[in-house]
């Protein structure tokens, strides 16, 4: 009988998302949402079809990030993986992706890899029983529908109480939220980088969880990685930070991207920023727990490109040009940092949106440490989007020099700074985004001849491509 | 010599949570463009520096657990805080500050959490977010003029009688979502529920705060006008997506939960 309703959910859903794919429509929800509503114990099936081999990811940022990794490795190794790969993480998101993805023939080697909305996971967790929940990091981030940040934490530790008995969480152990979500008694492996010299001795952003959330009191630092990531412990109720049993070491610069060790294996990353490196030791933890041979991550992490969206390298009309989401004031801070120690950059583009899936309020911006950009030697500044006078005046009070202009239209910013001629160099256009701008930008990209730089010409990107929007 | 001015920001590490530091940071580079010397004094919990000694206080808003923390702190700090109302210095408290500065706030399971009582209002927690943009008209020394803001509160602040709310809500819920008053005066302390920050796309309101803490001071001229075209496009352009948007307005408001 349930087996019977499940298939008539999928197939049903598969039928509605490729009739909507006619149509020139995105299908990251409907399907999904007709799926359960035939079947409302829909996620029991898909948790006991993959019984064991299911993941979820959860946290502010790098989710998708950790989830391509992931994928892409299992991929390597011979699995084949269902996953919400554009990002839909709502239980209709989820569903929509096994609708569209679910093998009936079983293999020997599957695996269901999601990413979860933090408010989504004590919801889905008792059906879908996973084998790993990944936590990456809690930042505030669109406070407008998700509340407080304290709740969101609340939120995701209450979903790990249900966790079955052989789960195991993989934590972000440098992060003092992240840890405090761990229920006692949880099968659990911790993350994090151990390298004192990437330790700041202060933090200067804006920095959430100042306090334990056990016995309130103010916590203590031996130094920051970035945000209130770093090595913490608490002098009221003496917890601290654990030594990570999955640790990134001796990191170095390398051309554009960081050289480091995990697990005694070399990882070249392709992008300078260390919140990047977390995600590389997210799904590493992920993977191990599912039991991928280290014969297949070993050589996996030697190139490790985390592009997909999130920071893709472009060029456009002889222009190079970086495509990044930004979309909250942790995230956008890390841009920054990518922003100043890349060379040659002349024109950046600010994509300020305030719809719905952008989060409506845009006073984030100012917890963002946008004075980072003064004394920054790029040419121009181009606010864009339907914000874009909020994310000019923000630039005016951090006192950057250059010079600053307004254009609504995301894409005739972007075309405008292509064209630029003037000035002492036409060099890299640095696009930062929120949200709602970044697909339709990428596919106006391509559609314009722009060409996706992979900087050495390798063609081991992960096999993920993402291009569509939806919301 | 240069005017002088000293900015008070009042627990800067526990009231941050919607940008509240903006509101200090462009308090300072509009004194700091105008060739005054600009102190900004952090105050936390138990520190013993003195509220007298600046010309104006600003305060944010937090989570629960620092809004408790910020309580305790503030009740000690009472007299002082009289002192140095009544000796000039203007206030300015944002959300979880404004209901601080209230006579106390009653949360869902009925206990109050005492505020300091200097504004006449309390505030009592309310089962659903008030969340959106925010347009409201503010009256200074007699003339009009139109605030943009964002709030995000789930308390319900009433006014008793005799105290004036600050602004009146032309868009959005104010203190309470019944009626249409936003925040209080009284004397020179205000408080509001508007963050954004608040003075960022409000100018106008930002050198009127400013102008009033220099009285203080003695400083009695006009402020030498800014550049603020970024500024008057972006409230511009506010004004007309909040006509586009009304009716559409946060669909979230009351649920408190997520949706794509
Ligand atoms: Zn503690």
């Amino acid at each position: 009988m349930d087996r019977w309703r499940f298939r008539v959910a999928v197939w049903t859903g598969r039928i509605l998302s490729r009739l909507l794919r006619g149509l020139g429509r995105k299908a990251t929800t409907l399907p999904g949402v007709v799926a359960l509503r035939l079947d409302p114990r829909f996620f029991s099936s898909v948790g006991r079809r993959f019984r064991g081999r299911v993941v979820l990811i959860t946290g502010t940022n790098g989710k998708t990030t950790t989830n391509n990794l992931l994928s892409e490795w299992l991929g390597r190794d011979g699995w084949s993986v269902i996953s919400n790969r554009l990002g839909a993480n709502l239980a209709q998101g989820l569903a929509s992706a096994v609708v569209e993805q679910l093998s009936f023939r079983r293999r020997p080697k599957e695996a269901a890899v999601f990413e979860v909305d933090e408010a989504t996971v004590a919801k889905v967790v008792e059906e879908l029983k996973p084998k790993v929940v990944v936590v990456t990091n809690f930042f505030r981030d669109q406070m407008d529908r998700y509340g407080e940040l304290d709740r969101v934490v609340e939120l995701v530790a209450e979903g790990l109480k249900k966790l079955p008995e052989d789960g195991i969480c993989v934590v972000n152990g440098d992060d003092p939220l992240a840890h405090s979500a761990v229920p006692e008694n949880c099968a659990v492996r911790f993350f994090g980088v151990d390298d004192p010299s990437r330790l700041q001795p202060s933090c200067r952003e804006v920095r959430d969880g100042k306090f334990c959330r056990f016995c309130g009191h103010a916590l203590a630092y031996e130094g920051f990685f970035y945000g209130q990531i770093g090595v913490w412990s608490c002098p009221g109720c003496n917890r601290s930070r654990p030594r990570p049993s999955i640790a990134a070491r001796r990191l170095t610069e390398a051309g554009e991207g960081l050289d480091f060790e995990v697990e005694g294996w070399k990882a070249r990353l392709d992008s300078p920023g260390l919140y990047n490196v977390y995600n590389v030791l997210a799904a590493y933890g992920a993977a191990e727990a599912l039991g991928v041979s280290r014969d297949v991550l070993g050589p996996a992490l030697r190139r490790i490109r985390t592009g997909l969206g999130r920071v893709e390298r472009f060029t456009l009309g002889g222009r190079p040009l970086t495509l990044a989401l930004v979309k909250n004031p942790a995230g956008f801070n890390e841009q920054l940092k990518v922003l100043r120690s890349t060379p040659g950059v002349s024109d950046v583009v600010l994509v300020l949106n305030d719809l719905y899936a952008d989060g409506t309020d845009v006073s984030w911006i100012w917890d963002v440490e946008m004075e980072q950009l003064a004394g920054v030697p790029f040419e121009r500044i181009w606010c864009a989007g339907t914000r874009a006078e909020d994310m000019a005046v923000r630039v005016r009070y951090a006192e950057w020099s250059g010079e600053l202009r307004v254009i609504r239209e995301p894409r005739d910013a972007v075309e405008f700074a292509a064209a630029e001629k003037g000035g002492a160099t036409a060099g890299r256009i640095f696009v930062l985004t929120t949200y709602t701008s970044l697909y339709p930008l990428r596919d106006w990209i391509l559609e314009r001849g722009g060409v996706e730089d992979r900087g050495d010409g390798g063609d081991d990107r992960p096999f993920v491509s993402r291009s569509t929007g939806s919301v | 010599m240069a005017t002088a001015v000293t900015i008070g920001h009042l627990y800067p590490d526990l009231l941050d949570l919607y940008s509240d530091r903006g509101n200090v940071m462009i308090l300072e580079k509009r004194a700091r463009w105008r060739g005054m010397d600009v102190e900004v004094r952090r105050i936390g919990v138990g520190d013993g520096a003195e509220l007298a000694g600046c010309d104006l206080l600003v305060m944010g808003g937090g989570m629960d657990r620092e809004q408790n923390l910020v309580a305790r702190d503030l009740l000690d700090r009472r007299r002082e805080f009289e002192r140095a109302v009544d000796e000039g210095t203007v206030v300015l408290a944002i959300c979880g500050g404004y209901q601080l500065l209230g006579e106390y706030f009653e949360t869902g399971r009925g206990e109050k959490i005492p505020g300091i009582g200097l504004l006449d209002l309390y505030t009592v927690a309310g089962e659903s977010r008030m969340v959106g943009n925010v347009a409201a008209v503010c009256r200074m020394d007699g003339r009009e003029e139109t605030i943009f803001g964002y709030e995000n509160h789930s308390g319900r602040t009433f006014l008793r009688p005799g105290t004036e709310p600050w602004m009146r809500v032309v868009q959005g819920f104010g203190n309470n979502g019944e009626d249409r008053g936003e925040g209080a005066r009284k004397g020179r302390v205000f408080g509001t529920y508007l963050h954004g920050p608040l003075l960022a796309k409000n100018p106008g309101l930002a050198d009127w705060l400013l102008r009033l803490a220099l009285e203080r001071r003695g400083f009695t001229g006009e402020l030498p006008p800014l550049n603020d075209r970024w500024e008057e496009a972006a409230r511009k352009n506010l004004e007309q997506r909040l006509i586009r948007l009304k009716g559409m307005e946060s669909p979230h408001v009351g649920s408190g939960s997520t949706g794509e």
